[in-house]
């Protein structure tokens, strides 16, 4: 996908696949949880400017197992 | 001025420092005229318009995912390694991750391999600040 996305539209994504997103200790800084398979996997992104860089998108998918490769196509991360 | 370079800090008094054996990697890149510094073991990425700016902001980030997994009751994935090809980049340096730890000697185990970091979730109630030293140092 390759893309940066708005702070609140990947926060409202989060929301809709499940994963859990509380301030840090940075008001720029966010943790970001979800249990898969009966593990906890937490993941730290920095936001700036109301913006989410693509790395963050990318690696924030990875982690939390929505990218193509498990199945989760751009479009359906992005339409949910 | 007064010189002060070489002196060493004062220790603070009930205050441990427990050093985790075994160093992270951080690997530096530039991706559009900004830097990313990134934690591989926990693909945890600090991006700034210089290496010094990048590398602040993982440090940070990776403070905070330390505490956060450190809280965590239950289980839990300490590691997040970064993609294989993140592993290639020739601009690396290695840090160890320091605890300031409470409660004096008896606390948390000092030189925990960074593998049982898991471990220190006994001690999290007593870590008192976290950061990084570069290995060797």
């Amino acid at each position: 996908m390759g893309r940066s996305l708005r702070f609140s539209v990947f926060k409202r994504l989060l929301g809709r696949w499940g994963v859990a997103i509380k301030q840090g200790s940075k008001p720029t800084h966010y943790n970001l949880s979800k249990v898969i398979r009966g593990e906890r996997r937490v993941y730290t992104i920095a936001v700036h400017d109301n913006e989410v860089l693509d790395c963050y998108v990318h690696k924030t998918r990875r982690i939390f197992e929505l990218l193509p490769d498990n199945g989760v196509s751009d479009e359906d991360f992005l339409r949910k | 001025m007064k010189h002060v370079k070489n002196r060493r800090p004062r220790p603070i008094e009930g205050i441990d420092m427990v050093t985790l054996h075994g160093p992270i990697t951080v690997a530096y890149r530039r991706v559009s005229r900004m830097w990313h510094c990134t934690a591989l073991q926990f693909d945890l990425v600090g991006v700034g318009k210089t290496k010094v700016e990048a590398f602040a902001e993982m440090r940070d980030l990776l403070r905070d995912y330390l505490e956060e997994v450190l809280a965590t009751d239950g289980p839990v994935r300490f590691f997040n390694p970064a993609e294989s090809g993140e592993w290639n980049v020739r601009d690396q340096e290695y840090y160890n991750v320091a605890l300031l730890v409470s409660g004096g000697e008896s606390a948390a185990p000092n030189r925990t391999p960074l593998s049982d970091i898991a471990r220190l979730r006994g001690y999290r109630d007593a870590v008192q600040g976290i950061g990084l030293v570069p290995a060797g140092a």
